[in-house]
């Protein structure tokens, strides 16, 4: 598998870091250290692989990143809320999801939907409503709302 | 829910419950993520087979099996592909664990999923592989650096015999010439065998180059070490001679090891390399390399001492010698890894290399084991985990005998161990039991008579084979009640006589 590509970009107080394919064991972020600024933001929108190795790698360069350093998560995808919900340190405490995935299926058109979703979209554990973007029917969330949005009590 | 479902939602890992005719009554959320199935289609699945498949198991009849001994059970681990990801292999252990709920008798299967481990294992060991790939061709590399370093040297040494050649080829074409060439028929001989002999000269250099170049050098073998050295030496004697350094040899014994010749040759060289390159660069000029071959008897060990009187080495260095890219010389001479590589070798014969002396000049001394010890452990380990093997000892001062029986004797998985010296042999049957002695009657050192009848002193009541030419059957008629000798390998022998006279040896003895 292709080693993950870190795409990073430095504007005013800001490091943006796009992470790009698998977080495994060849995932090294060594190159991140030493960059920061006031914000670090992450966009895992093409994150398609995680497994423990990588989490690993995640939570100790994680650690490394000075506290005074705000950290924001952008676009994650189901399988990296699926490890924030169950790995502890993988979301660094004081950090904060903008935006990401949440899985719906809209039983009109018998068709998974991944929808976009930012995080104050979410009260109480609950999934917005959201309408089928093919015929506009409500669709129903596809997984356990109580766990999926577990994450959001971290926050 | 069920509180005992409840318990699952706990957990790391992923969990499904089946009643006793494996339908699928219950899943917790981490095999909803596992199996990639949203809750609402995993509701949909009736059994296992349809989140997951396996070519290594047959997970239905498995099921069967386990469900009948009502007792908790454990699957080998197993390769599954999912539906919603065909492409990618998954490795489990199910945990198959006997539940009460509310609706009856049923079974928890707790999936352990060992994908990263497994991924992480196979990936090691391909990259193991790469590493030892990596190796030898760090191990030829350094070959190639010491031959192209030595090529200038060995050129000339071709020259010479290439020069001789020439001239007497037309001495050869002048005595043609001559009106009465019949009276120049004893000169034009002598002129034709210097030619050949320069040839043939040139021909040994150039096979010497391409056995040092061979790849394929992981075969060892019986090797009369003072040889060995010897052939070391010749390669580098041209480097030596030209800067004018004197290369002395004192071969107290004669050893045999079972060594990698090549290689061990490639250790040596480099030594001596590093003594005349230390000596030429300190303007030494009356420079001395001396070559010493002795045996240590108080820990079985052959030594191999290289000693230079040139600068020695500056204790900085010490440190760190036979670490990689290590080196005295300037850039473009040597590659650092010389010391590492020659350490490396020594090891692999599981022998040592050390710095003795380096405050005056250097001196190193390469250890390694006496072929007794040595053939024993390697052979023996080698057999370990099969059945008992019966050990042979075979005593021989002939390194090509040695090397054949090796090969007769260790095909039919007997534990060979080697010997080409009669006093080692009866040191090492002290400490080891032995089946069977094989020995040579004409040594040096003491004949078979006198082996045998110290082997018997020393309390060996196994089976003793004489091996000697046809003229030897009297001593062998007179040894055979004086001393118990079982049997005679008459030389030459054949693989059939060999193994034929060993196994009715064997057997007889068993009988007895």
């Amino acid at each position: 598998m292709k080693r993950l590509q870190i795409n990073k970009q430095i504007l005013q107080d800001e490091l943006n870091v796009e992470l790009i394919g698998a977080i495994d064991e060849d995932a090294d972020f060594k190159e991140l250290i030493g960059l920061e600024q006031k914000n670090i933001s992450f966009d895992f929108n093409q994150v398609n692989m995680i497994n423990s190795c990588g989490i690993r790698e995640w939570i100790k360069f994680l650690e490394k990143i000075p506290e005074s350093i705000h950290v924001t998560y952008n676009n994650c995808p189901q399988i990296i809320i699926e490890q924030i919900n169950m790995v502890h340190g993988f979301f660094r405490k004081g950090a904060s999801i903008n935006s990401f995935y949440a899985p719906y299926f809209c039983e009109n058109c018998d068709k998974e939907n991944k929808v976009h979703l930012k995080s104050d979209q979410v009260k109480n554990r609950k999934a917005p409503k959201m309408e089928c973007p093919k015929c506009g029917e409500e669709m129903d969330f596809d997984a356990i709302e109580a766990q999926y949005f577990s994450f959001l009590g971290k926050v | 829910m069920s509180s005992v479902y409840s318990n699952f939602e706990y957990l790391f890992d992923p969990v499904v419950v089946i009643n006793l005719k494996q339908e699928l009554v219950y899943f917790n959320n981490q095999a909803s993520i596992f199996f990639k199935f949203p809750p609402r289609l995993l509701k949909q699945k009736r059994n296992l087979i349809q989140l997951c498949d396996s070519a290594d198991l047959d997970i239905e009849q498995w099921l069967s099996k386990a469900l009948l001994s009502f007792d908790v059970l454990i699957s080998p681990e197993i390769k599954i592909h999912l539906p919603h990801d065909p492409n990618t292999e998954y490795f489990i252990i199910m945990k198959l664990i006997p539940v009460q709920t509310e609706g009856g008798a049923s079974f928890a299967i707790v999936f352990h999923d060992k994908t990263v481990e497994t991924n992480l294992h196979l990936k090691y060991r391909e990259q193991l592989e790469e590493l030892k790939k990596t190796h030898h061709q760090i191990l030829q590399a350094d070959k190639l650096t010491t031959l192209g370093e030595l090529t200038a040297n060995i050129s000339h040494e071709i020259n010479n015999p290439l020069t001789i050649a020439a001239g007497h080829s037309e001495i050869i074409k002048d005595y043609l010439k001559h009106p009465n060439v019949q009276t120049k028929i004893p000169q034009l001989q002598n002129a034709n065998q210097t030619v050949l002999d320069s040839l043939e000269r040139v021909n040994q250099i150039i096979l010497n180059m391409k056995d040092f170049l061979h790849q394929s050098e992981d075969q060892k073998e019986y090797c009369d070490l003072s040889k060995l050295i010897d052939t070391a030496i010749e390669w580098i004697l041209p480097t030596a001679k030209k800067a004018n350094i004197n290369i002395v040899r004192d071969f107290k014994e004669h050893s045999v090891a079972l060594v990698n010749r090549i290689k061990v040759e490639q250790v040596i060289i480099n030594l001596i390399k590093n003594s005349i390159d230390a000596i030429t660069e300190a303007n030494i000029t009356d420079g001395e390399i001396k070559i010493t071959l002795s045996k240590s008897d108080t820990d079985q060990q052959t030594c191999i001492d290289i000693t230079d009187n040139g600068p020695g080495m500056p204790d900085s260095i010490k440190k760190n010698l036979f670490k990689p890219f290590q080196s005295t010389k300037d850039a473009g001479h040597g590659t650092g890894l010389g010391l590492s590589i020659c350490a490396k070798i020594v090891e692999s014969h599981k022998g040592r290399i050390e710095l003795v002396n380096s405050d005056k000049g250097c001196h190193f001394r390469i250890k390694l084991p006496l072929i007794e010890v040595y053939s024993y452990t390697r052979n023996d380990r080698s057999l370990s985990g099969s059945k008992k093997q019966k050990r042979i000892l075979v005593l021989d001062n002939e390194v090509q005998i040695l090397n054949v029986l090796n090969v007769f004797i260790a095909d039919e998985n007997f534990v060979f161990i080697g010997s080409s010296d009669p006093t080692d042999a009866l040191s090492f049957l002290k400490k080891a039991n032995i089946d069977l002695i094989l020995t040579d009657f004409h040594m040096p050192e003491m004949n078979g008579s006198e082996f045998s009848y110290k082997a018997r002193e020393h309390g060996y009541m196994g089976p003793i084979l004489y091996m000697t030419s046809s003229k030897g059957i009297d001593q062998y008629n007179k040894d055979k009640k004086d001393l118990d000798i079982n049997g005679l390998i008459v030389k030459p022998f054949t693989r059939e006589d060999v193994m034929k006279t060993i196994h009715s040896a064997l057997k007889a003895k068993e009988n007895q």
